[in-house]
């Protein structure tokens, strides 16, 4: 039962989500929530599937942590909108769940996981939890800036909205970053070992940190969107380009 | 225009910080905008020789050992203290009491939860151990108070542009570390194994490298290793395509069961070792085999002895825990077998910018934190005000 609804949960998910955002943009904003919570509901039972099948927690390969971006943004949205104002932001939230669940659908499944001693350490599920967590909203941020640069009459407050968004991830991204090289610390006899997926996080890194500092020097809102994209583009790099390039040899492969 | 208003965490917010606001922001450009400038222009160098090093086609990794790189990381080193020190102002005095009550506040939040921990499993141990737990419980809630006073006194010192000065503080004792590394660091090798039958165990007393020699201070022997497997080895479903085997996925037995697909299940019995092949199989009526695999590993044990100033204590290497004494750190790298017995290979580690590095990254990951994430509920309300909902 599980394996059957691993196979066809992401594509009923990838229409509330779609249905959602859709109602959201039509104004019918009650209708639009009450999707979104369904869809949400659905990442949950997703979680709970990918567990059971995997007989273990489901941070094992590159499905099981596309299946978890849904499930993150749902409190990473109610935190925007409470706390941020942003809650118009929900088509926005929604296309990133959809394009993480297209990605879920396009990976292979292995139904077994087995940790390995590596990966047996408090630091994995923070670790993982905080890079999905930072990945989904920068993803939303990368979203705003696009629309930015193609609608004038809501361009400052798409790039506002952007700039929240990325002030919301960059914690996690950075958390997600320097736990894992404390971790390695602990596992690989060093923090640092020059890996290709680390000096890729380390670059998304340091273009988002080159963002902030850019944004206090006065520049103007089409640069900044240019090195909010810019530095999405890095992140597709260290988390897709990385894990699925062939050839590439790094010491993550048990990600891929 | 300095907002002082008290928000969610009841952090006092203090401009400029976001782009586009009406404040500081302009004074702030004209008192840092040079430092501001030579920072991106730093990182942007930085950006592009870790790409060079880095790109997915043929990159070039020797670039990460240049001088030009170690100077970059000093330049930005000394930038971050820079920058830090005019955020900081004549208020940077409050940062060492601050790191002080926020190393204590961490300190007994790790207390609390071992307390509270050994509790439980004190209680769950027997019938009425509970009562006798009640004194762990009662430690681990003190701890959590003396964790909120210091906290609470972390936030009466800090604003969001002190916990903004502390992040490049912070940036720029990682950079001390990482140079004490690069400068001192000391790795090798070790290779240790058990004792033969009634001999003592051969112990280790430093490290041989390069015609040099790095006395450990104490010595360190193998009594023992052990690897710990899962009980259930996965099983792949191979299909013969295109000229050769290709693995379609993997299965996990279920009660000893095999669920290839609808209607085609395959009780684990019936994989049988052939003869000549390394693993059971079992070959399907449509041409596709099952193979199981070797079970996984679970875990490594190096159990080792460490005698120091004539005193044998035992400690155990895992991946994931290595052993740390006297500075040095013993990671548990490989193994195999001699003559019978057990051999471990272990790295020896002696890393002098290792406190100054996970300090360092402690405090930044606190202090990015505090900066970014000071909710304005001010400024949620009016966007809700503004932009009308059903």
């Amino acid at each position: 039962m599980s394996v059957f609804l691993i196979h066809y949960l992401p594509f009923l998910l990838l229409t509330l989500y779609a249905a959602a955002a859709t109602f959201f943009l039509r104004e019918r904003v009650r209708g639009a929530g009450a999707l979104y919570t369904i869809a949400w509901g659905g990442s949950l039972l997703l979680f709970v599937c990918n567990w059971t099948a995997a007989q273990a927690p489901p941070f094992g390969n590159m499905h099981h942590v596309m299946c978890l971006v849904p499930l993150l943004m749902g409190p990473a949205y109610l935190y925007s909108a409470k706390a941020q104002g942003h809650g118009w932001l929900l088509p926005h939230y929604a296309a990133a769940c959809i394009l993480a669940l297209i990605g879920a659908m396009c990976m292979p499944f292995q139904a077994s996981w087995r940790q390995m001693p590596a990966l047996q350490s408090p630091w994995f599920v923070p670790h993982v939890t905080a890079y999905i967590v930072s990945y989904g909203l920068l993803t939303v941020a990368a979203f705003l800036a696009l629309s930015a640069c193609w609608s004038r009459h809501r361009e400052a407050r798409l790039t506002q909205a952007a700039h929240d968004t990325v002030k919301l991830a960059f914690p996690l991204l950075s958390f997600g970053l320097w736990s894992g090289a404390i971790w390695a610390d602990a596992a690989w006899s060093g923090y640092w070992a020059w890996d290709v997926k680390e000096v890729w996080s380390l670059i998304t890194w340091a273009l988002y940190l080159g963002y902030f500092h850019l944004a206090h020097t006065g520049a103007s809102p089409h640069v900044r969107r240019l090195l909010l994209l810019a530095a999405f583009a890095a992140l597709i790099v260290t988390f897709l380009v990385v894990n699925l390039m062939p050839g590439m040899e790094s010491v993550h492969s048990y990600a891929q | 225009m300095k907002n002082t208003s008290k928000t969610g965490i009841g952090m006092k917010t203090s401009a400029p910080e976001e782009p586009g606001r009406t404040g500081s922001s302009g004074s702030m450009q004209g008192k840092h905008g040079k430092l501001l400038k030579a920072g991106i222009a730093a990182k942007a160098a930085a950006v592009v020789i870790l790409i060079a090093g880095a790109w997915p086609l043929g990159g070039a990794p020797a670039v990460y050992h240049s001088g030009f790189l170690l100077s970059l990381g000093a330049l930005i080193g000394l930038l971050c203290l820079c920058a830090g020190a005019r955020m900081a102002g004549k208020r940077w005095l409050r940062l060492l009491p601050a790191a002080l009550l926020a190393f204590i506040a961490a300190g007994c939040l790790c207390g609390a939860w071992m307390y509270a921990k050994a509790g439980i499993e004190f209680a769950l141990s027997g019938e009425w151990k509970w009562l006798g737990s009640l004194g762990r419980w009662v430690t681990a809630l003190a701890l959590l108070g003396i964790a909120g006073v210091a906290a609470a006194g972390v936030h009466r010192l800090m604003d969001a542009r002190l916990w903004l000065a502390a992040a490049h503080f912070s940036l720029a004792v990682m950079g001390i570390g990482c140079f004490s590394d690069y400068a001192g660091e000391v790795k090798g090798t070790l290779f240790l194994t058990t004792a033969e039958e009634g001999a003592p165990v051969p112990m280790q007393h430093g490290l041989h490298q390069e015609g040099r020699s790095y006395p450990f201070g104490f010595s360190i022997g193998l009594l023992g290793f052990s690897v710990e497997y899962y009980d259930d080895a996965p099983c792949g479903l191979y299909a013969y395509e295109e000229g050769q085997w290709k693995l379609k996925r993997e299965l996990t037995p279920r009660e000893g069961v095999l669920h290839v697909e609808e209607g085609i299940d395959v009780p684990l019995g019936r994989l049988k070792t052939l003869s000549g092949m390394p693993h059971p199989m079992y070959v399907l009526e449509d041409g596709r085999v099952l193979l199981k695999g070797a079970a996984p590993v679970k875990s490594y044990d190096a159990l080792c002895t460490v005698t120091t100033n004539g005193r044998d204590e035992k400690r155990h290497v895992r991946v994931n825990e290595p052993l740390a004494q006297g500075g040095w750190l013993f990671y548990l790298a490989d193994y195999r077998e001699v003559h019978g017995r057990p051999g471990v290979y272990l790295t020896a580690r002696y890393a002098p910018g290792r406190p100054w590095m996970l300090g360092g990254m402690g405090a930044l990951l606190v202090s990015t934190a505090f900066w970014c994430w000071t909710p304005r509920r001010g400024r949620a309300r009016e966007q809700r005000d503004n932009f009308p909902h059903e």
